[in-house]
């Protein structure tokens, strides 16, 4: 995988959306996340977990994308949430605090099952 | 169109009759002569001129209407592509006159071979003469075609006079003549002969002196200068050859022509006469070691053209009407005009942006003329009116003259025209059309052009504008730490690109506490660097009025949180210096960690802390925590944004936290420049040809020991 480029997939796990996301995200490829989280927030899906298990990189301009669209998932009910952080990710995040804004956990039925809870 | 269609079809269809008509009147005279000679014995030809009167008259009227179509046909091609036309008519001619000098070699000045034909057929050798005379017409269609494919104001007068020196002749040979034959009155054919002959030699000196004046050969090309060169030649010689002949009363021929109707030669001697005059004429001029015009007026035109580019280039204007008025300019230079105008059409409305020698009032009664609307709405590429009168019909009758007419596009939308008039009609020749046509291309380039050069003086501003933000962004960043009692600190900032995200200073808190700032605006490039700027005053405008590092990140975020955008957030280290006896407050709002070096051991603290901007102040300010500790004699504190954690090498190695450790292991560091020196060197080495994928931001504060007290 080269800089600068990335890919997303998207799948469905009944009402939660599984973002994983490959490559790069950074402040040249941040529009496509944005196009992303844009899209599945347009057809009504709030409930999104991101699988980080293939990024490599993560700069200030990606962590954005993720504000830009937190407070409006979750006036909607829905979330963000994040699977799959490497050792050196997950200390990123905590270096920056996400991981007081965000839930993350390695373990993604736990996620899921978190959604279907908060939803109760 | 359609309309059009029928016309051509009732010309081409009438001029199919006409050529019938011709050649049965021609049957008939042939049959008629045929039965006369046969069966009541006529052999002169002075007699039967009743009949002979007739029956040519009526071929004769036949064929000049004949051939009078065929000119209006032709013509509209001629003009055209006349140099093309021209030399391939030249070619049919020839031909036509060495057929005619074969058929005609054996009665060459040998009268006896027709006198001593037997009866009835000797009748027959006139049709030798009626050929030649075929040729005549041929020849004077030619020349009338030359004459009015290339109009100018003598065109129309020249017309007429031959006209009326060709009807002369044909009065002098069939009434004069005619009369005399039969009623033996000589007296009017003596003045009429008199007087077509002097008629003649006048036309014939015109004819001699009229392609000297126009400029038509000289826009010939070198090769077609050759084939008319070598046709003329070959046709002086053949038509002389015929003329004399036909002028002889030793030659066949001329009885052969005289057969036709007495003095018949007459309409055969003066036109192929004419013609070896003209054609010696073109043969002069074909040959002459003149600079090739033609060659000579493109080289003017590519200067004119090259000059406007550069004109262009050099105005550096992107006034559309400044525009224009260069490329009228230099049309004019090369299709001078008596009047002209600029008319532009933006946003639905007309305006005359310029016009010389003539007025508004003038234009506007071009305007009300509805062909001219018509006309110059309609073109796509430059166009020619060669007769006001004749081609637009207007009302008022005093409007005359011929008129150029040159679109204006921009992008692909028509904004204007570019109208050039002359006084006489048939002014503007094809060439200058053509030279029009490639003209308004390239000004359709230019304009291109000039668009891409708004877009480059757009950029050169933009890039003028970042130098300036350069400049302030400078003055953000301190070029020097204020000296601070037993501290060593220094620090630099190296942006990635125009325009840098990162940040460090150096404030002083309530009481004077040296508190040392380093920081780091999410995101790249201006927004990022707008930011800083924001920041840099929130931090000036708040920092004495808090005590503590702490206090200051928490009172940070709560301007910062409301009034940062969603994606944006700073990351900000916070180092107070608490005393001069090395006491320090750390506290972090998401940067990267802190490298202390105390005791020769390097460490990182990371204490809790989240990005500016980025949680509420109740979240906020629940996870902040301050680090304090105490500093001995060369104990440093190493600030840096993760643009250096995250210098990649060319093998895609992170600089990463061991770098800076191995940084700071150095023992011999004695003060904090000297170790932003080396540091900066390091990374140097270690990126090699990389370049900088983020801002890169270092700060070094080095203990110097309790009483290290400086003078």
């Amino acid at each position: 995988m080269k800089e600068n480029e990335i890919t997303i997939i998207t799948s469905r796990d009944d009402d939660i959306s599984i973002l994983q996301i490959i490559g790069f995200l950074d402040a040249h490829t941040a529009n496509s996340l944005e196009n992303a989280i844009g899209k599945l927030i347009r057809e009504d899906n709030f409930k999104i977990i991101c699988d980080c298990t293939e990024i490599e990189y993560i700069s200030s301009a990606g962590f954005g994308v993720f504000m830009e669209f937190i407070e409006e998932l979750r006036a909607n009910g829905g979330d963000l949430k994040f699977t799959g952080l490497s050792p050196k990710l997950k200390n990123l995040f905590d270096l920056l605090g996400f991981n007081v804004l965000f839930e993350v956990n390695d373990d993604i039925e736990e996620l899921k099952s978190n959604f279907t809870k908060e939803a109760k | 169109m359609k309309n059009f269609e029928s016309i051509s079809n009732i010309i081409n269809w009438s001029k199919k009759q006409l050529l019938i008509i011709a050649i049965v009147f021609f049957s008939l005279r042939i049959i008629g002569d045929f039965i006369l000679s046969a069966f009541f014995g006529y052999t002169g030809y002075e007699e039967n001129l009743i009949w002979k009167f007739i029956t040519t008259f009526l071929i004769i009227t036949a064929s000049v209407a004949y051939f009078s179509n065929l000119l209006t046909l032709d013509l509209k091609e001629y003009k055209e592509n006349f140099a093309k036309k021209f030399s391939e008519d030249l070619y049919t001619l020839l031909l036509l006159y060495i057929i005619g000098f074969a058929i005609s070699l054996p009665n060459f000045n040998n009268p006896e071979t027709f006198k001593n034909a037997n009866l009835p057929y000797y009748v027959f050798f006139q049709i030798i003469g009626w050929y030649l005379l075929a040729i005549s017409f041929f020849t004077i269609n030619l020349l009338f075609k030359w004459l009015l494919a290339r109009k100018t104001k003598n065109t129309n007068s020249t017309v007429k006079f031959f006209k009326i020196v060709f009807t002369l002749i044909l009065f002098h040979i069939f009434i004069s003549n005619g009369i005399e034959y039969i009623f033996g009155w000589s007296q009017l054919s003596n003045v009429t002969n008199i007087v077509s002959q002097v008629l003649f030699w006048a036309s014939g000196i015109i004819l001699f002196f009229l392609p000297l004046n126009a400029n038509w050969l000289k826009f010939v090309d070198a090769k077609g200068k050759k084939k008319i060169f070598w046709y003329s030649l070959i046709l002086i010689v053949f038509s002389y050859t015929i003329t004399s002949q036909v002028g002889s009363a030793k030659s066949g021929i001329y009885f052969a022509t005289n057969q036709i109707f007495p003095k018949m030669n007459l309409l055969v001697f003066y036109p192929s006469l004419l013609f070896t005059i003209y054609s010696f004429r073109i043969f002069i001029i074909s040959r002459s070691k003149r600079r090739n015009l033609s060659d000579e007026r493109r080289n003017l035109e590519i200067l004119t053209l090259s000059n406007f580019n550069r004109y262009i280039l050099e105005a550096n204007t992107t006034n559309r009407q400044q525009l224009h008025k260069i490329f009228m300019d230099a049309v004019l230079s090369i299709v001078p005009a008596d009047f002209d105008w600029i008319e532009e059409y933006t946003n639905g409305k007309f305006e005359i942006s310029y016009f010389h020698n003539t007025n508004e009032r003038a234009i506007e009664n071009f305007h009300s003329i509805p062909q001219f609307e018509n006309f110059i709405k309609n073109i796509n590429s430059p166009d020619i009116i060669n007769n006001i009168q004749e081609e637009m019909h207007p009302d008022d009758k005093v409007l005359h003259g011929s008129l150029s007419f040159i679109p204006l596009f921009e992008q692909k939308s028509r904004i204007g025209s570019i109208i050039l008039c002359r006084y006489e009609n048939y002014a503007f020749d094809f060439e200058e059309l053509q030279f029009l046509r490639t003209f308004a291309d390239n000004m359709a380039v230019a304009v291109a052009n000039s668009l891409l050069l708004e877009e480059a003086i757009e950029k050169r501003r933009y890039q003028m504008e970042l130098m300036y933000a350069q400049n302030i962004q400078k003055k953000i960043i301190p070029a020097k730490f204020p000296e601070i009692e037993n501290y060593s600190i220094a620090g630099i900032s190296i942006p990635a690109n125009e325009l840098g995200g990162d940040y460090f200073d150096l404030v002083y808190l309530k009481g004077g506490i040296p508190t040392i700032l380093i920081g780091d605006v999410s995101g790249k490039g201006v927004s990022s660097a707008l930011y800083l700027a924001e920041l840099k005053g929130i931090v000036l405008s708040i920092a004495e009025s808090v005590g503590t590092a702490q206090e200051l990140l928490i009172k940070l975020n709560e301007i910062l949180y409301p009034n940062l955008e969603k994606q944006i957030f700073i990351t900000l280290s916070a180092i107070s210096l608490k005393d001069n006896a090395g006491n320090i407050e750390y506290t972090r709002a998401g940067h990267t960690p802190l490298a202390i070096k105390q005791n020769g051991t390097t460490q990182y603290i990371a204490p809790k802390g989240i990005a500016l901007g980025l949680a509420s102040p109740t979240i906020f300010n629940n996870n902040l925590v301050s680090y304090c500790t105490e500093l001995h004699a060369n104990d440093i504190c190493f600030l840096y944004s993760d643009g250096l954690s995250e210098l990649w090498n060319p093998q895609n190695i992170e600089f990463g936290e061991e770098g800076i450790v191995n940084l700071l292991s150095n023992n011999h560091i004695a003060n904090a420049q000297d170790l932003i020196a080396r540091a900066i060197n390091e990374i140097d080495n270690f990126k090699s040809n990389n370049k900088l994928r983020d801002d890169l931001t270092i700060v070094s504060i080095i203990f110097l020991g309790k009483n290290n007290e400086r003078k």
